[in-house]
């Protein structure tokens, strides 16, 4: 029999690793409780002696004929079901057995605006015609599957850009979803491809544009952004050369000194630089403990080492890989015109040489 | 006496037998019980004897299930019109949070396996069948996993120990005794294409290839590779890749070896302001074709033998054909096909977003080919 018209109650804080759910139609009923896992509802659990003998229980999503595919399991005098997917904030489910709905529950929600842009790489404000990638920085976890929606490039006028980007899927994540990865749609970058040839390159020498972000995209909890973002930059010419060691300028720190080793890139790189173990310092094929950042618009690398310099001669490599804003790397060009330019460089590492006396 | 050597006769060749049923197969000799921690489940491929394998980026990693579902069985027509809000319903949640990340189908039960994301980063791994969706369960059970590792990126953590590279799976897919893996890092832009023995060894004997094609024989250019299929070309093993710049590249797998700098043949260009999702290699009356879906395009049908007699490797500024180039295709009647995968030699199944807006799971049947 089902018993209705009664309203729900909800006891939202956690008592242990549980919460009590919302209503049940028998006071028996309120013994269910909530279970909860980093953070999310990960099942629910009630004495064995509710559902005498074997349990049989569906789960539905309010207003769904369908059962939420799940594990019920007796464990000592508890009965537990555990959902394939965790139950979802906001959302309210139904406990049925026999075609009888025994209980209703609806998981809290945690209402919050303060995911924000951290900050946008490349972060100059100007920037080479063909521009290959951004990088997203955000404050808190994201969600997936939106960020196409919530990006756009537009013209001085605000107008969009159609067709700027490339949509990948799966998205370029980084672990804790924070840092998204945006490219510029490379068949339009790049030189000869139809795609080229038909709608130009996204961006025009000369000109400003805008990378507008979407105060609708959610973070990982389901919420807004807490504002909006803009980032306006000039276009300026392409950059058709690859970046090269032999041209940066390294200023060296005195040997007994803390001091940063300040390397001058002569241009903006790409943010990867400091992602991966791109750049390495080493003395006598021993590596050189510290860290290495990129600053005044990724166009300065510093390293600091953990210990003071001793006198010596220092090697400065570099992964062949390492790319500027438009996708050059050490060895070659994004776009290598086959009739003009040399073949590729091979080397897999690049070396500059220093002395610290 | 003679009656009780018959039964114990018979006891031990009952027990040999079931005794070689237990032993397995030298495929899955090395494979562990327990419950892998998959992070994602970006691309999912099949190999022989219920083997599938998940492609998962956020680890790094292709796990190789066990899915013990290795009754023959036959092809049947699917037909689950908003697939996505039914899987939402027996999730719990609701379909705007979901995107369904892959499809394969078991070549032995012909049972459709596929992938779910929630947009808070969980994935699931699912199957169809009668038409209705279940779990597959991936506690205690039996796997073995490959790391995707990276020379660069070994030991590429900040402080706290976060991986800061990743390398996305695009594409995976099983042939002749490999894995072969392609995908795109946040750092390079260029194609990692890799090809791993399967059984798994434990050591990391794979590396990556780096690929890249040529268009018009001008410019030597480097991009991911979307998606890809292995097939016979000439009566030689090829694979056949669409890049996400969306030239379609053919590359003799004979010369893909690791540390070698390998240029594919371009054979096509797919159009503009699209993007390949799937390709797979089907079969009817002894004639090969691939099918291509995209994100901007209908479904094409190419005949694998025009990518053998296509010489020419779009030297030159092509000829516009509908805004495409190269090898003759078909545009079949499927548009905003958002995944594709084979159902058997004939035919495929398909995930389309219908003018209707709704995602349809169906099977089209072998008439098209």
């Amino acid at each position: 029999m089902v018993v209705d018209l009664q309203p729900i109650i909800y006891l939202l804080k956690p008592v242990g690793v549980f919460v009590f759910i919302g209503l049940c139609f028998s006071p028996a009923w309120s013994q269910v409780r909530l279970g909860w896992e980093h953070d999310q509802a990960a099942y629910f659990t009630f004495p064995t002696s509710l559902l005498p003998g074997e349990p049989s229980i569906e789960v539905h999503k309010k207003g769904s004929k369908s059962a939420i595919l799940g594990k019920i399991q007796k464990i000592q005098d508890s009965i537990v079901f555990r959902p394939a997917l965790r139950f979802e904030k906001g959302i309210e489910y139904e406990v049925y057995s026999a075609g009888n709905k025994l209980a209703y529950f609806k998981v809290p929600k945690n209402s919050h605006t303060s995911t924000y842009v951290q900050s946008v790489f490349p972060s100059v404000d100007t920037l080479p015609q063909n521009l290959l990638k951004v990088y997203i920085v955000f404050s808190s976890p994201m969600a997936e599957n939106q960020a196409y929606d919530h990006l756009q490039l537009t013209d001085e006028l605000g107008n969009k850009i159609p067709e700027a980007f490339l949509t990948l899927t799966p998205e370029l994540w980084d672990e804790e979803r924070k840092t998204f990865t945006l490219w510029f749609d490379p068949g339009r970058v790049k030189k000869h491809l139809l795609r080229h040839q038909k709608l130009g390159a996204p961006l025009e020498q000369g000109k400003n544009y805008s990378f507008v972000i979407s105060r609708q995209w959610t973070d990982r909890e389901g919420n807004p952004l807490k504002e909006s973002f803009k980032k306006t930059f000039f276009v300026q010419v392409a950059d058709t050369r690859s970046p090269d060691l032999a041209a940066w300028e390294i200023k060296v720190p005195k040997a007994g000194t803390d001091h940063k080793l300040i390397v001058s890139l002569k241009e903006s790189l790409d943010y990867s630089l400091i992602l991966g173990n791109m750049v390495g310092l080493s003395r006598d094929e021993q590596a050189i403990h510290g860290r290495f950042a990129l600053v005044e618009g990724e166009k300065i690398l510093e390293f600091t080492p953990q210990k003071p310099w001793t006198p010596g001669r220092y090697q400065l490599t570099a992964y062949h890989a390492l790319e500027d804003l438009a996708g050059n790397n050490l060895n070659r060009l994004f776009d290598r015109d086959l009739k003009k330019e040399t073949r590729p460089g091979t080397k897999k590492y690049h070396t500059r040489y220093f002395d610290i006396r | 006496m003679k009656k009780f050597l018959l039964v114990c006769g018979a006891l031990f060749i009952s027990a040999w037998g079931m005794g070689a049923d237990k032993s397995p197969s030298p495929l899955k000799a090395n494979f562990i019980e327990g419950s892998p921690t998959i992070k994602s489940m970006n691309a999912l491929a099949f190999g022989p004897e219920g083997v599938l394998f998940v492609g998962d980026s956020r680890n790094a990693r292709i796990f190789a299930i066990d899915t013990q579902d290795e009754q023959a069985g036959e092809a049947t027509e699917i037909k689950i019109q908003q697939f996505d809000k039914v899987v939402a319903d027996v999730l719990g949640t609701t379909a705007d949070k979901i995107a369904i990340q892959d499809i394969a189908v078991n070549p032995i039960s012909k049972v459709i396996y596929f992938s779910v994301h929630h947009n808070d980063g969980t994935p699931l791994l699912l199957k169809v069948v009668d038409n209705e969706i279940k779990t597959v369960p991936l506690e205690n059970i039996k796997f073995s996993e490959v790391r995707l590792n990276d020379p660069v990126a070994e030991d590429a953590k900040d402080r706290r120990g976060r991986e800061l590279r990743i390398w996305a799976v695009s594409d995976l897919s099983y042939h002749n005794g490999s894995v072969l893996v392609s995908g795109l890092s946040n750092q390079e832009f260029s194609s990692t294409f890799r090809s791993i023995p399967f059984p798994f060894t434990g050591k990391q004997e794979h590396s990556s290839l780096e690929v890249y094609h040529a268009a018009h024989g001008q410019f030597e250019t480097f991009a991911p590779i979307k998606a890809f299929t292995a097939t016979e070309v000439n009566n030689e093993p090829h694979l056949i890749a669409s890049y996400t710049c969306t030239p379609l590249v053919v590359f003799p797998m004979n010369q893909l070896k690791p540390g070698e700098h390998v240029k594919g043949r371009t054979v096509a260009e797919l159009g503009n302001w699209n993007t390949p999702l799937d390709i797979i290699t089907l079969e009817k009356e002894g004639r090969q074709y691939i099918l291509i879906a995209n994100s901007n395009r209908a479904l094409m049908k190419i005949k694998v033998s025009d990518i053998a007699s296509f010489r020419d490797a779009l030297t030159t500024p092509v000829k516009e054909r509908a805004a495409t180039a190269g090898v003759d295709f078909i545009a079949l009647p499927f548009v905003n096909v958002q995944q594709l995968a084979k159902l058997d030699d004939s035919q495929f199944v398909v995930l389309q977003r219908k003018a209707s807006g709704s995602l349809d799971l169906f099977t089209p049947g072998n008439r098209w080919l």
